[in-house]
C-alpha cells in the first residue's frame, strides 16, 4: 500500500517537473522579438552578429530540438552559460546552493522547536490570555511582507538600535559557510520570523485535536501525569501532521528566501534568481526555476514518506 | 500565509438561499464589527487608504523636486529628512501608496474572480474536466508563487498589467481549490437538486444557488489574498521589478533608501510602517469576519 | 610625454605652469570626519606586517592581464602586481618619477626615444628584468590583432624598428613625433611583463605577488620580499573583494569585513561614524561626464549636444548627485593643464536649450540614459539629469545596468556616463578623442582636432604646446561630445588602523592610487 502510494507520487512528481520544464521553456522562447537580440542584450549588435549568435545558440532549430537539447543539458548538469558573466551556470549555482542550504537549515532549526512549543502551549491553554496574545502576534507577523521584516531586523540589530549583526552578508567564497555563521544569523532570523506563523497555527490545530481525542482522554483517565500525556502521548500522535506542516513550511520557505537573500545581499540561489531576472540572464533564470520546482517536488515526496512512517497505521501496512 | 480558520459548514436554510444570504450577511457584518480587532483593522485601513489617496494633496513638495542634501535628517524643509537624491521623504511617502493599493486590489479581485469561477466549475463538473483542470492547478502550485512571478516578469517586463496578472496568478490556484471543495460539499444539497430538477441551467445554479452560499468563506478568502497581494506587490517593487524610479512608491522607497538607514531612517521607516500597517489592518478585518462567520454558523447549526 | 591609458583612467604629466585657479581648488584636499591622512614620511615609523582588505566594485570581467586592464579594480590590482617604466606623483603639477626605467631620453625632433632600465630588478619568479622584456611588452601593446589598452598612446612607436642597444637599453623609433613619450607611463596598461608572460599564472615586478584570483569574487596578493624599492611593501597581504553595489560595501566596512572602500558614493558618507574611520577626500580633475554618441542621431547634431549641455543645473547636480562634493566644470576636461582656458561659465538655460532643440527638429526628444553603479555617483547623476531635462521637454529613461552588463556593451551606449581620471590634455586626448582611441566611447571623430594634436606632439616647447592645446579646449567647449558638469571629489574611507594612503590630486585615482606598498598598519 505504502509502496504504491509513493510510486504514484513519484511518477506524479516527475510529471509535474516535466510540465514545469515545458512551461519555463515555452515562456522564455515565446518572448516577442528575436530571441538572439534579446539574449545579446544591447542595442549595438549588427545583423551579422545576431545571425551568428542565432546559429551558435542553436536558435534556428525547430523548438522541439531546442527543447530536447535543453532538457538533455539539464539532466546531465550542463546548464548553459550566463549571458551576463560568461561563467558556467553550474558553477554559479553550485556555491549558491550550498549557501541557500545553510540559510534554510539554520532558519528551520530556529523556527521548528519554537513553533512546536508555542503551538502546543497555545493548544493547552487555548482561548486563554497566552493563546490570544500568540495568535494576535502571529496574525500581525504573517501580514507583514518578508522584505519588511528583513529591513526591520537590519534596523534593530545592525544599524540603528544595536550593532550586533552585520547589515549585509558578504560571504567569503573561499571559506565554508559554516565558518561564517555570524553572516547567516540575520537573514535566518528574518526567514524564521516570516515563516513561523503558519506552523504555529498548524501545530496548535493539530494539538487541539489530539488533546481532545479519545486516546488522550483514556491516558488521562488512567492517571498518567499531564506532562507525560503531552510529551509521550499527545505529541507522538500529532507528529505526523506536525511533520507535514513543517514540510509545507519548507515549501513556503523556498519562496520567501528569495526576497530575504536580496535584502541582505546573501549569495544564495534566491539572490541569483533576482539578479538574473533584472539582468535578463535567461539561462540562469531557467535553471534556478527548474531547480526550485524539483526541490518542491522532492520535499512533497519526503513529507509524504515522513508522515507515512510517523503514522502507525500506514507503517504497519508496510509489512 | 494568513490566519486560516477552518471552513465553516455551508448553510442550509429552509427559506431558500437568497433570504438566507441576506440574513446571514447582515448578521455577519454586525457581528464582525463588534469585535475589537475588526475595529482596529478598519481604522488602520481607513487611515492608510486615506493617506494614499488624499495625502498627495497635502504634500509640502512634489515627489521629485530636490529639497536638500541626500540622506540628511529632519529639517525645516523636510520634516522627515531627505532621501537618496535629496528629495523630501514626507512628500514621496504621501505619494507612494496609490500604486500598491490599486494593483493589489485589482490583482486580488482578478485572482478571486478567476479562481472562484474555476473552482465552481470544477467542483460541479464531471470528473474528466475536474481532473484536467486540477492537474493544471497542481502544476501552478508546484512552486512558490514568487518564482512564477519572477519568470513572468522576465518575459513581460514591469508593466502594470503584467503585475496585476502576476499577483492574481500567485494565489488563484489555491482559491480555486478552496472554492472547489466548498462547491463539492454543496453539490448534493437539497436546493441544488431541486434547481436541477426544475431544469435550471448549470451556470444559473452555480452563480445563483451555490455562489451565494459560499459568500462568507469567499469574503474571508478575499481578505486573506488581499493581505498577501499587498505584500507581493510591495515586495516586487522592492526588488525593482515593479514601480520604476523616479516614481514614488513605498516598496521602491525602502530599497532606494536602505543605504541611508543610519543617517535618515525615516526614509525607510515611513514606507515600511505603512505597508505593514495596511497589511495588518486588512488581516485583522479578515480575521474578524472569519470569527463572526464561524459564530453565525454555530448559532444556526441545528 | 608618454601616456599610459587604461579604460577609465589616464596618466598625465604636467607641463610647465599650472592653471592657478584649479591648483587653488585642489589645495584643499582634506580628510574631514576623523584625522588627516598622512604620507609615510610624516607619520612616524611604518611597521611591517598585517593584512589589508579592500572592498571594490568588480565583476567577472576582472582581469590580471595588465596590458588589457579595463576598470578601476583592474588598475588597483595590476598597479600592485606589476610596475611601469615610471610612476605618477600624487601632487600637482603632474609629474612622473622613474620606476623600472633609470632614464628616458628623446632626441630634439621627438622621433627617437632611448630607455635605460634599472639594474637588479627581479620578476616574482626570479627572472631578471632586461631590455627583452620591455621590447616584448611594447610589441604586445601594439599587437594589431589584439591591441592593448595603451595602443593609442603609443601609436607613434614603430614596432618594426625597436632596437635593443644592450641588456638594459632599448631604442624606440617613432614614426611620427611624440614629445610626450617619456610621460606616457604609469597606468596599469603600460606595466612591464616578462617575455614568458602567461596570463593564467601572471608574474610581474610589483610589490605584491598573486596568491589567488577569482574574477568577480576576490583576489589575494602577498608581499614580494624581493621588491626593488627598499623597505617596501610593509603589508604582508592584500585582499581585494568584489562587490556589485555600493550599499553592501559600506555595510561591510562598518561591520569590519573590509578595511577600506574606494570611490565611495557621496550619499553614503553620512552613514560613516565619526570614530574609527578616516575619510579621504581628493579634489582633482577626476570627472564623470555625460557622454553622447556623436555618430548617430540625435547627438550627431551639435545643436542637440549644446542644448543638452544647457539643460544641466550644475550647482544642483553637485548638491544632489555628489552631496556637495565637487567643483563646477565648464564642459572641458583636464583643468590642471596649463592651457585650460577661462571661458564664460555655462549655466542652465532651459529657454535656449528648447530653442536649439526646436531648430534641430528634435522637440520633445526621448532618450535612454544607460548607467551603472560601477563608480559612486554615476547612477545618481543619471537620475538628477533626468529630472533636470524634463524641464526642457526631454524625456530621459534611466537604464541602470549591473557592472558586468554595462561593461559588456561599453562603447555601444548612445547616451551614458563614465568616470575618468584627471590628466593633462596632451596625455589624455588620444584615448578618448582620437577616432581610433581605445576608450573613445563617444565615437568622436574630429580630423581638425587630430591635426592640432599631431602638431602638439611634434613640438617639445611647452609654450607652443599650449597654443595648440588652447584651440583643442575651445573645440571641447564649442562642440564636444561630453557634458562635463563638474569635477567630482573622490572619496575613500578606510579604518583608522591603517596609514599611508595619500590623496592623488594629479589623477584623482582612488585610495591614493591604490599604492599599497606605502600602506602600513599599527
Amino acid at each position: 500500500m505504502l509502496k504504491t502510494i509513493l510510486l504514484r507520487r513519484l511518477v506524479g512528481g516527475i510529471f509535474i517537473l516535466w510540465l514545469v520544464s515545458v512551461l519555463v521553456f515555452a515562456a522564455i522562447h515565446l518572448l516577442p522579438g528575436n530571441a538572439a537580440t534579446i539574449l545579446v542584450g544591447h542595442s549595438d549588435t549588427t545583423p551579422q552578429e545576431v545571425a551568428s549568435l542565432t546559429r551558435q545558440l542553436g536558435l534556428d532549430q525547430p523548438l522541439i530540438v531546442q527543447y530536447g537539447r535543453w532538457i538533455k543539458g539539464l539532466v546531465t548538469g550542463d546548464w548553459g552559460t550566463s549571458l551576463v558573466s560568461s561563467l558556467q551556470v553550474s558553477y554559479i549555482v553550485r556555491t549558491r546552493l550550498e549557501n541557500s542550504g545553510a540559510l534554510t537549515l539554520t532558519s528551520m532549526l530556529m523556527l521548528s522547536p519554537l513553533a512546536i512549543i508555542i503551538g502546543t502551549v497555545s493548544a493547552i491553554r487555548r482561548n486563554r490570555a497566552i493563546d490570544h496574545v500568540a495568535s494576535l502576534v502571529t496574525l500581525c507577523l504573517s501580514a507583514v511582507p518578508a522584505f519588511a521584516i528583513g529591513v526591520m531586523v537590519i534596523y534593530l540589530l545592525a544599524t540603528n538600535v544595536v550593532h550586533w549583526l552585520p547589515a549585509a552578508s558578504i560571504l567569503n567564497p573561499d571559506e565554508p559557510v559554516w565558518s561564517q555563521l555570524n553572516l547567516v544569523i540575520a537573514p535566518a532570523i528574518t526567514v524564521a520570523l516570516a515563516m513561523i506563523p503558519y506552523p504555529i497555527r498548524m501545530v496548535r490545530a493539530t494539538m487541539i485535536e489530539v488533546l481532545d481525542s479519545d486516546y488522550v482522554m483514556l491516558a488521562r483517565l488512567k492517571g498518567i501525569p499531564e506532562r507525560q500525556v503531552i510529551f509521550r502521548h499527545a505529541l507522538r500522535n500529532g507528529l505526523g501532521p506536525i511533520i507535514q506542516s513543517l514540510a509545507l513550511t519548507l515549501l513556503f520557505l523556498s519562496g520567501g528566501i528569495i526576497v530575504v537573500e536580496t535584502v541582505f545581499s546573501y549569495p544564495g540561489v534566491g539572490y541569483a534568481l533576482v539578479q538574473g531576472v533584472s539582468q535578463r540572464d535567461v539561462p540562469v533564470v531557467q535553471t534556478i526555476v527548474v531547480l526550485l520546482a524539483a526541490f518542491c517536488v522532492v520535499i512533497n515526496l519526503a513529507a509524504d514518506l515522513a508522515v507515512a512512517f510517523a503514522t502507525p497505521r500506514l507503517r504497519t501496512a508496510l509489512r | 500565509m494568513t490566519s486560516v480558520s477552518p471552513m465553516p459548514a455551508p448553510l442550509e436554510a429552509a427559506e431558500g438561499p437568497v433570504v438566507a444570504l441576506l440574513t446571514r450577511h447582515r448578521g455577519l457584518v454586525r457581528q464582525a464589527l463588534m469585535l475589537r480587532r475588526t475595529q482596529i483593522g478598519l481604522a488602520a485601513i481607513a487611515a492608510l487608504v486615506g493617506l494614499a489617496l488624499i495625502g498627495p494633496l497635502f504634500a509640502p513638495h512634489s515627489a521629485t523636486e530636490f529639497v536638500g542634501s541626500p540622506f540628511s535628517g529632519p529639517s525645516g524643509a523636510a520634516p522627515f529628512g531627505t532621501d537618496t537624491l535629496g528629495r523630501d521623504v514626507l512628500s514621496r511617502f504621501l505619494d507612494g501608496g496609490r500604486k500598491i493599493l490599486t494593483i493589489a486590489f485589482a490583482g486580488t479581485a482578478l485572482g478571486i474572480a478567476v479562481g472562484t469561477a474555476l473552482g465552481l466549475i470544477c467542483g460541479y463538473s464531471k470528473r474528466v474536466v475536474d481532473d484536467i483542470a486540477m492537474r493544471l492547478v497542481d502544476l501552478l502550485m508546484a512552486f512558490p508563487g514568487i518564482v512564477l512571478a519572477l519568470l513572468l516578469l522576465t518575459i513581460g517586463g514591469a508593466q502594470d498589467w503584467v503585475l496585476i496578472g502576476v499577483v492574481a496568478l500567485s494565489f488563484m490556484p489555491h482559491t480555486s481549490r478552496v472554492v472547489r471543495s466548498s462547491t463539492m460539499q454543496l453539490r448534493d444539497a437539497d436546493f441544488v437538486l431541486y434547481a436541477q430538477g426544475t431544469g435550471t441551467p448549470a451556470w444559473r445554479i452555480l452563480f445563483q444557488e451555490i455562489l451565494p452560499n459560499i459568500a462568507g468563506p469567499l469574503t474571508v478568502e478575499f481578505g486573506l489574498r488581499l493581505t498577501q497581494s499587498i505584500g507581493t506587490i510591495a515586495g516586487l517593487d522592492y526588488l525593482g521589478l515593479g514601480a520604476q524610479p523616479p516614481t514614488a512608491d513605498w516598496g521602491l522607497m525602502v530599497q532606494e533608501n536602505q543605504g541611508g538607514l543610519i543617517s535618515a531612517p525615516w526614509s525607510v521607516l515611513l514606507p515600511i510602517i505603512a505597508i505593514a500597517a495596511l497589511a495588518i489592518g486588512v488581516n485583522l478585518v479578515t480575521d474578524g469576519i472569519a470569527q463572526a462567520s464561524a459564530g453565525i454558523d454555530r448559532t444556526f447549526d441545528p | 610625454m608618454a601616456q599610459n591609458v587604461s579604460r577609465r583612467t589616464f596618466l598625465a604629466i604636467g607641463g610647465g605652469g599650472l592653471s592657478a585657479a584649479f591648483l587653488a581648488a585642489c589645495a584643499g584636499s582634506t580628510t574631514p570626519a576623523a584625522s588627516t591622512s598622512t604620507s609615510t614620511a610624516a607619520a612616524g615609523t611604518a611597521k611591517r606586517g598585517g593584512t589589508l582588505r579592500v572592498g571594490s566594485i568588480g565583476s567577472s570581467a576582472d582581469i590580471l592581464d595588465t596590458t588589457f586592464s579595463s576598470t578601476d579594480i583592474d588598475q588597483q590590482r595590476n598597479q600592485n602586481v606589476y610596475d611601469s617604466l615610471k610612476y605618477i606623483s600624487p601632487d600637482l603639477p603632474y609629474q612622473t618619477e622613474y620606476a623600472l626605467a633609470e632614464s628616458i631620453e628623446l632626441n630634439p625632433a621627438a622621433t627617437v626615444a632611448t630607455v635605460r632600465l634599472r639594474k637588479g630588478v627581479e620578476f616574482h619568479n626570479g627572472k631578471s628584468l632586461t631590455a627583452d622584456d620591455l621590447i616584448f611588452t611594447m610589441r604586445r601593446i601594439l599587437d594589431p590583432d589584439k591591441p592593448g589598452k595603451a595602443a593609442t598612446s603609443f601609436a607613434a612607436v614603430d614596432p618594426g624598428s625597436i632596437k635593443k642597444l644592450d641588456a638594459l637599453t632599448v631604442q624606440f623609433n617613432l614614426a611620427t613625433p611624440d614629445s610626450l613619450f617619456a610621460q606616457r607611463w604609469g597606468s596599469a596598461s603600460t606595466n612591464i611583463v616578462p617575455t614568458d608572460f602567461d596570463p593564467a599564472k601572471p608574474v610581474g615586478t610589483g610589490p605584491f605577488k598573486v596568491q589567488s584570483f577569482t574574477p568577480g569574487s576576490r583576489s589575494v596578493l602577498v608581499r614580494n620580499p624581493h621588491y626593488w624599492m627598499p623597505g617596501e611593501p610593509y603589508l604582508d597581504e592584500v585582499e581585494i573583494i568584489d562587490f556589485s553595489d555600493n550599499t553592501s560595501r559600506v555595510a561591510a566596512l562598518l561591520s569590519g569585513q573590509v578595511d577600506a572602500i574606494d570611490g565611495v558614493d557621496p550619499s553614503d558618507l553620512r552613514q560613516i561614524p565619526s570614530g574609527g574611520f578616516v575619510t579621504q577626500i581628493t579634489k582633482s580633475g577626476f570627472y564623470q561626464p555625460i557622454t553622447m554618441r556623436v555618430d548617430e542621431a540625435p547627438f550627431n547634431d551639435v545643436r542637440v549636444r549644446q542644448a543638452f549641455r544647457l539643460m544641466v543645473d550644475r550647482p544642483q547636480m553637485i548638491a544632489q548627485a555628489y552631496s556637495g562634493y565637487g567643483q563646477i566644470a565648464n564642459d572641458m576636461p583636464f583643468p590642471a593643464d596649463p592651457a585650460y582656458p577661462d571661458l564664460p561659465q555655462r549655466v542652465q538655460d532651459i529657454a535656449q536649450a528648447k530653442s536649439l532643440l526646436k531648430a534641430a527638429g528634435h522637440e520633445g526628444l526621448a532618450v535612454t540614459f544607460t548607467t551603472t553603479p560601477e563608480n559612486g555617483g554615476l547612477v545618481a547623476t543619471a537620475q538628477v539629469f533626468a529630472q533636470q531635462a524634463a524641464a526642457a521637454g526631454v524625456k530621459v529613461t534611466v537604464n541602470d545596468l549591473a557592472p558586468t552588463s554595462y561593461d559588456a556593451g561599453f562603447k555601444s551606449w548612445p547616451f551614458t556616463n563614465g568616470y575618468w581620471a584627471a590628466n593633462t590634455l596632451g596625455l589624455g586626448y588620444s584615448s578618448r578623442f582620437l577616432k581610433s582611441g581605445g576608450l573613445n566611447d563617444s565615437h568622436w571623430n574630429d580630423p581638425a582636432g587630430a591635426a592640432l594634436y599631431a602638431d602638439l606632439l611634434k613640438t617639445p616647447d611647452p609654450a607652443k604646446q599650449k597654443t595648440y592645446a588652447i584651440e583643442l579646449f575651445q573645440r571641447f567647449y564649442d562642440m564636444g561630445p561630453d557634458i562635463i558638469h563638474s569635477f567630482k571629489n573622490n572619496i575613500d574611507v578606510y579604518s583608522s588602523k591603517f596609514q599611508g594612503f595619500q590623496p592623488f590630486n594629479s589623477t584623482g585615482w582612488a585610495l591614493g592610487s591604490w599604492r599599497y606598498r606605502n600602506v602600513w598598519t599599527s
